[in-house]
């Protein structure tokens, strides 16, 4: 067993509730397979989705709780795949309520934007470009709302079909389209206008 | 809202890595001409890119301390679930007993008071040589003493009650 990311009172506690394992939807090979498969896109979508790299971490783990705990008959892998972004959706939109309703540690987390701002700045120059278009996008990212964003990234990043948004965000699915132009317009005005961070 | 039929190629020349260098005269000039297409063109362009930089910078936990987190996490929520009804029937006989308390004080309450002057007089009628010359009769005989004795008694019952059934 890989004891990567383990504490001491993890493996303590492990220990207590041996024998005692919990029935989840997949077996444990069959987690590991799937998580292999999800777990990078995944914790990028929470990332972009968040603007916030430890919330995402956390936010990775509650995601796959919460999908084993479901229980769910699922179809196949897509299907399974499908229902992950859409559990990711839903705590990510609750953690952008909970910021929303704590400015404080809102206010914490702009200063470790701004920080991470200054790391680009000292990094070799084909780097930082790369760093700069992406801080770019990033910050555009964050300039539109959360339904904009997650929608934006099931569809281009994901390649996720109208019907899958639909659930994820929780709106019907005639309305994507509509929906979906609009968030494509405003990202594309919000990179015109936002400057290319050195590169123009 | 625009339905333009070339969308579906711009998204593929996207996704294939043919955009911008490698797609065919008509579609750029399409794209061009098209605010749709245009909009689409940098807007997916930008989040294929972002998907790619995320993708680098995800460092994800091994799946394995996924799996044993999930495992430690579901026996806590059950374990809690299960003591659930333990708490709530501990919290209704906490009540219960405290309502007890009070009744039985506020029965006891004028029996006290009654009892409480001549506990006084019976007091200050014993020999107490050395102590000093104190009205205890007049003491006692007060009501707010009497209130904050009964007050006393009914609040320490159920924390002399805890301690006498604490396993600790």
């Amino acid at each position: 067993m890989s004891v990567r990311n383990l504490t001491l009172t993890d493996i303590e506690r492990l220990e207590a509730v041996r024998g005692h394992d919990v029935a989840f939807e997949l077996d444990e090979g069959a987690f590991r397979a799937f998580y292999e498969r999800t777990a990078r896109p995944l914790w990028a979508y929470l990332s972009r989705l968040t603007g916030d790299r430890a919330q995402a971490d956390d936010l990775l783990q509650e995601t796959y709780y919460r999908f084993l705990r479901a229980k769910s008959p699922y179809e196949n892998d897509a299907h399974r795949r499908h229902a992950l972004f859409r559990i990711a959706t839903n705590l990510a939109r609750d953690a952008h309520r909970r910021r929303k309703a704590d400015p404080l540690r809102h206010a914490h987390e702009a200063q470790a934007e701004s920080l991470t701002a200054v790391d680009a700045a000292t990094r070799p120059d084909a780097l930082v470009n790369a760093r700069t278009e992406s801080a770019r996008v990033r910050a555009v990212l964050q300039r539109l709302t959360p339904r904009e964003r997650s929608m934006l990234w099931l569809a281009y990043a994901q390649g996720s079909t109208h019907r899958e948004i639909a659930e994820a965000v929780g709106v019907k699915t005639p309305s994507v389209k509509q929906l979906l132009f609009r968030a494509r317009r405003r990202m594309a005005a919000l990179l015109r206008e936002t400057p290319d961070g050195g590169r123009a | 809202m625009t339905d333009c039929p070339f969308e579906g190629d711009v998204l593929d020349a996207l996704a294939s890595r043919r955009w911008p260098a490698r797609i065919d005269e008509a579609l750029r000039a399409h794209v061009g001409e098209c605010a749709s297409c245009r909009d689409l063109a940098e807007t997916a362009a930008a989040l294929f890119h972002e998907e790619a930089v995320a993708h680098q910078e995800a460092h994800p936990p091994a799946a394995a301390t996924v799996w044993h987190r999930a495992q430690l996490r579901a026996v806590e929520d059950d374990t809690r679930a299960a003591t659930r009804p333990i708490a709530f029937a501990q919290g209704v006989a906490f009540t219960c007993g405290v309502a007890l308390v009070l009744t039985v004080a506020a029965w006891a309450l004028p029996l006290l008071a009654a009892w409480l002057p001549d506990l006084s007089s019976l007091i200050a009628r014993a020999p107490m040589p050395g102590l000093p010359d104190v009205d205890l009769a007049a003491l006692l005989s007060n009501t707010t003493l009497q209130v904050a004795l009964a007050g006393t008694l009914v609040l320490s019952a159920p924390i002399a009650v805890y301690f006498a059934i604490s396993r600790e």
